[in-house]
């Protein structure tokens, strides 16, 4: 055994020890300890409940960079701590008469390259972010101390909140969630973030958004008439594709029925509602232009388009979906066919080279584990995590024909074009509005929709080109940190709908698949 | 006939070769007896001055049947105007004309949604488009002259577009030439002054069967002008255009080094007349050349080359500029799609020296009507100019064997011939519902026909094409 440096505490009473703490009697009488002095040096005073030895307090380095609170009470605290080799901190705001304890699920820790080279040196996690909400909105909205304590030091310091809206608060926080980097692993560290307290206070926070941008959009129809199916494009940061889309599909003969446009970005409203009008005057088609408060995000966009689309078929066409000539009579047909039943329908798509670019979905996933050895050894804290990936069948394979005559089943289908009943999309309360701005949502609603209203199939003759990412203009990062935040909510939430790790089997057809595979080839 | 032309700029406004054009077909169908209107769509500064509250078209100040057009909201990047308030005013005044024929001589600033506009107005009336350049092909101004570069572009691709615009993702390209061409569409007709130009359209994805060559005729200036006069020494060169990147002012002065530097010059010397404005409009990086090539001259030729710089022209200043040269120099950079200084060279009787490209290769037979060199070769420049001046023989030769170019009159006709031949397809099968005619029911060939035009070509012993003069 080890020998350790040898102590002597010649005020310790035994008697005392063993009266105010049971712990020792027992680890006494087990055999573990050979007595009560012993105990005493390897875990009474780490436990600190004999005080008799005095203790000085030690100051940690640290510094709180921003305390940002937001009208509806969510705070962010960003800054770094010096806390290597310390045991697991507490972090507290403190007011004139109330506390505010920050679980350690609320935090999560990152590498600080500035702070490495001023401090110390080395791959420990000196940042912190802290994101919370407060129960009420203006309980924060306030200077306070801000205290760190553990047994090896403290420190404490005023702050004073910057108050800002929740959608600023939101983007630094998704901001900061693509950025960072930690040494003890990003992905482990951001699981144990997002699947706990602060990932349900962002996705609250989001919501809170959501709700404010959606809660009165303006909506003006061009030319309305009884449709038979409403395409629906959401447009943010760029109003190309309506100078597009409804000339290239009208070109090639496509009737879209009623196209509604939703505006994520209010300041290209204008734009948008011009062209929408000059196209429908000049072609005698319907355009419905939706405009929002402000970027709900691609789910609650569509989830307003649909609740106000004019007829009961949907058909959800990304802003970079586009029509090859050749295969509009094949998509007319699909469109002219009637009834989408209880499925939900995926497309064939296409890059403009004509290779495939996707032909439904499969779950993966991916394993990580928690590394660096500098970082402190925390049972508390997660060692490794799995999280899903969407994969999508035979991108970038050459199309051949005869593969594709009949629907095929799969997990799930690319929001990039999905055609539906309105009832049956309604059935599964529509998009998910936990998913921040984009992704994974169209994932999520195709397995809901497997759940508990049909199958997902791609349709053999919904062939469309897919210019991927090229249709709105989300070049910030707080929309990589959406990203990355919506793999962890999603991963949270259909864990259990990992397909098979090896190469998923190819989609089988779909049920009813003859009949629908005769109707869109044609009668 | 009633005939709507609708351009780009008017030449009152700001002078221009197809504002010019535009203009003078404007004049000439009114002159043969034809109820024609011009409507011109300006830029966006010159409402401030000719505009008036609230009015996006006006009437021409001081001016019958002519109209000034300001369409609002502008984008350049698909030659498309926006403003639905812009484009019902002008479907509105077409329809108030009611004409036979819509010729547009432009999309720029004029915006391919009105070309719709034009057929939802006139559901009858044969729409047709001249092109007078590029854009539609070419971002970087229509010109087909890579950015960087600045070489000549063989053919527009996505790839290749990328390069000379980085921003603009390759599959942009191919969408808005997608929607390009859905407007273009409507038209019955597309006009081009060269062949060359109906070949990279037809490349682009024009149908051929509804191309056309008409060469650009222009009112003639020279009536009265002895044509056969020349100077004593023959000695005098003279460049006649824009004083722009491409319009090769620096090969000239480069040629003229090489005949200093070479000790070439002829016994009589060389004067060279540039005769060009809108300098404000090149690029600093050309104009300091010229100025570094100009320095430099004058070191190296001892003062028997003499260049002159005799700054922009009126066309009633035009006879005077020619009778001060004898030879004309158009030693185009870029694709001359079809040079009116050729015709206005001719007109006075002036052989010409010329980049050996696009429709100045067309129209001009070296040794008979004028002379060719390598597009910006400025040795070959030299040694035909070297060769030619104080060649009187060679000089009264093609003197005598160059042709009046087409007046406007010629070229008016040459475009009615086209509509008559459409209205009256029209008239045996109108198209439903206002939709642009099919394809195949148009096939014209008048003056010249483009290589393009013949492959779908429906030939008749009556359409029997005339060489462009």
């Amino acid at each position: 055994m080890a020998k350790t440096f040898p102590v002597s505490v010649p005020k310790f009473d035994e008697r005392h020890y063993l009266d105010v703490n049971a712990n020792a009697k027992d680890a006494i009488k087990s055999g573990n300890v050979d007595g009560a002095f012993e105990h005493y040096l390897r875990h009474g005073i780490d436990e600190n409940k004999y005080t008799l030895i005095r203790r000085e307090a030690t100051t940690l380095a640290c510094s709180a960079d921003r305390f940002l609170v937001s009208e509806s009470g969510f705070c962010l605290l960003l800054g770094w701590l010096a806390d290597e080799g310390c045991d697991p901190p507490r972090f507290r705001l403190v007011g004139g008469d109330f506390n505010v304890e920050i679980p350690p699920t609320a935090i999560f820790r990152h590498a600080r390259k500035d702070v490495e080279e001023s401090v110390k040196g080395g791959a420990y996690d000196y940042g912190f972010v802290a994101f919370g909400q407060s129960p009420s909105k203006s309980l924060l909205k306030q200077s306070l101390l801000f205290q760190i304590n553990s047994v090896a030091g403290a420190f404490q310091t005023k702050i004073t909140p910057e108050l800002i809206s929740d959608k600023r608060l939101m983007d630094i926080l998704l901001q900061m969630i693509a950025v960072t980097e930690a040494h003890a692993g990003k992905e482990v560290t951001l699981y144990q973030f997002l699947s706990g307290a602060a990932g349900g206070s962002l996705v609250e926070l989001f919501r809170t958004h959501v709700a404010a941008s959606t809660a009165s959009p303006y909506i003006e129809r061009f030319r309305p008439r009884k449709v038979s199916h409403s395409f629906i494009s959401v447009l943010f940061g760029s109003t190309e594709p309506i100078k597009l889309q409804p000339i290239l599909f009208n070109a090639a003969k496509v009737d879209f029925g009623e196209w509604i446009y939703v505006c994520n970005s209010p300041e290209d409203a204008g734009a948008v509602l011009c062209y929408a009008r000059l196209i429908s005057d000049l072609y005698d088609v319907m355009i419905t232009v939706i405009v929002l408060g402000d970027n709900a995000g691609f789910g609650a966009a569509n989830n307003v388009a649909i609740e106000h689309a004019a007829s009961d078929r949907i058909i959800i066409i990304n802003p970079d979906i586009h029509v090859f000539p050749a295969h509009a009579a094949q998509v007319q047909r699909v469109l002219s066919d009637g009834d989408f039943g209880t499925t939900l329908w995926g497309g064939l798509l296409f890059y403009d080279e004509r290779t495939l670019m996707h032909s439904g979905m499969y779950i993966d996933a991916d394993s990580f584990v928690r590394r660096n050895s500098l970082n402190r050894h925390d049972e508390a804290a997660v060692s490794s995590c799995r999280l899903l990936r969407v994969e999508h069948f035979d991108k970038s394979v050459p199309f051949n024909e005869r593969d594709w005559q009949e629907p095929r089943e799969v997990t799930a289908i690319t929001g990039a074009v999905m055609a539906f009943n309105k009832a049956q999309f309604e059935q599964v309360n529509g998009f998910s509005t936990q998913y921040i701005y984009g992704h994974y949502e169209d994932a999520d609603l195709s397995l809901r929709w497997k759940k508990s209203v049909g199958q997902v199939a791609v349709h053999p003759f919904l062939r469309l080109i897919h210019l991927e990412g090229q249709g709105s203009r989300a070049r910030g990062e707080e929309y990589r940190g959406a990203s990355i935040a919506n793999r962890h909510f999603f991963s949270a939430n259909h864990a259990d709908s990992l397909d098979k790790r090896r190469k998923p089997a190819r989609p089988r057809a779909a049920a009813g698949s003859d009949r629908a595979a005769a109707a869109a080839r044609g009668r | 006939m009633r005939i709507v032309f609708i351009s780009y700029l008017h030449p009152a406004v700001a002078p221009g070769g197809e504002q010019q054009l535009a203009y003078e077909l404007f004049q000439a169908a009114l002159r043969q007896g034809h109820d024609a209107y011009l409507i011109a769509a300006l830029e966006a500064e010159h409402e401030a001055v000719y505009g008036k509250p609230g009015a996006p078209i006006v009437p021409m100040p001081g001016e019958e049947r002519q109209y000034f057009y300001f369409p609002q909201r502008y984008d350049f990047l698909h030659l498309s105007v926006g403003d639905w308030r812009s484009v019902q005013f002008l479907r509105e005044l077409i329809e108030r004309l009611a004409p036979e024929v819509v010729h547009f001589h432009h999309y720029h600033r004029v915006g391919v949604e009105s070309i719709r506009a034009a057929r939802q107005a006139a559901p009858g009336a044969v729409i047709g488009m001249t092109f007078h350049e590029m854009m539609a092909i070419c971002l970087a101004d229509g010109q087909m002259v890579k950015k960087n570069s600045r070489e000549l572009c063989q053919a527009a691709s996505p790839v290749a577009c990328n390069k000379c615009f980085p921003d603009l993702r390759p599959e942009f390209v191919t969408l808005r030439a997608a929607r390009l061409q859905a407007f273009l569409a409507e038209c019955d007709v597309f006009v081009f002054p060269s062949e060359f130009l109906a070949e990279r359209y037809v490349d682009w994805g024009l149908p051929p069967e509804k191309c056309v060559a008409i060469a650009n005729g222009q009112v003639n200036l020279g009536d009265e002008f002895d044509r056969s006069q020349h100077s004593r020494q023959v000695n005098r060169f003279g460049f006649f255009g824009q004083f722009l990147d491409n319009k090769g002012v620096d090969v000239i002065l480069d040629a003229l080094l090489v005949l200093g530097r070479e000790k070439r010059i002829p016994e009589a010397g060389i004067v060279v007349e540039i005769n060009g404005g809108n300098k404000q409009y090149a690029t600093q990086a050309f104009l300091e050349k010229v100025l570094r090539q100009t320095e430099e001259l004058k070191k190296v030729t001892t003062g028997r080359i003499e260049v002159r710089e005799r700054g922009p022209y009126g066309r009633d200043q035009l006879a005077e500029r020619m009778a001060s040269v004898d030879w004309v120099l158009v030693p185009s950079t870029w694709w001359e799609i079809f040079g009116l200084v050729v015709s206005e060279a001719w007109m006075f009787g002036r052989p010409v020296i010329a980049s050996a490209i696009a429709g100045l290769k067309e129209r001009i037979t070296p040794g008979v009507n004028g002379f060719t060199f390598a597009p910006r070769d400025a040795r070959a420049l030299a040694d035909l100019m070297a060769a030619l001046a104080g060649d009187e023989e060679q000089w009264s030769e093609v003197n005598e064997a160059i042709e009046q170019p087409w007046t406007e009159i010629e070229m008016f006709e040459a475009y009615r011939s086209v509509w008559d031949e459409l209205a009256e397809q029209r008239r045996i099968a109108p198209p439903a519902h206002a939709e642009p005619a099919a394809a195949e029911a148009t096939v014209t060939i008048t003056r010249s026909k483009p290589k393009a035009a013949r492959r779908g070509e429906r030939a008749s012993e009556a359409r029997k094409p005339t060489p462009v003069a």
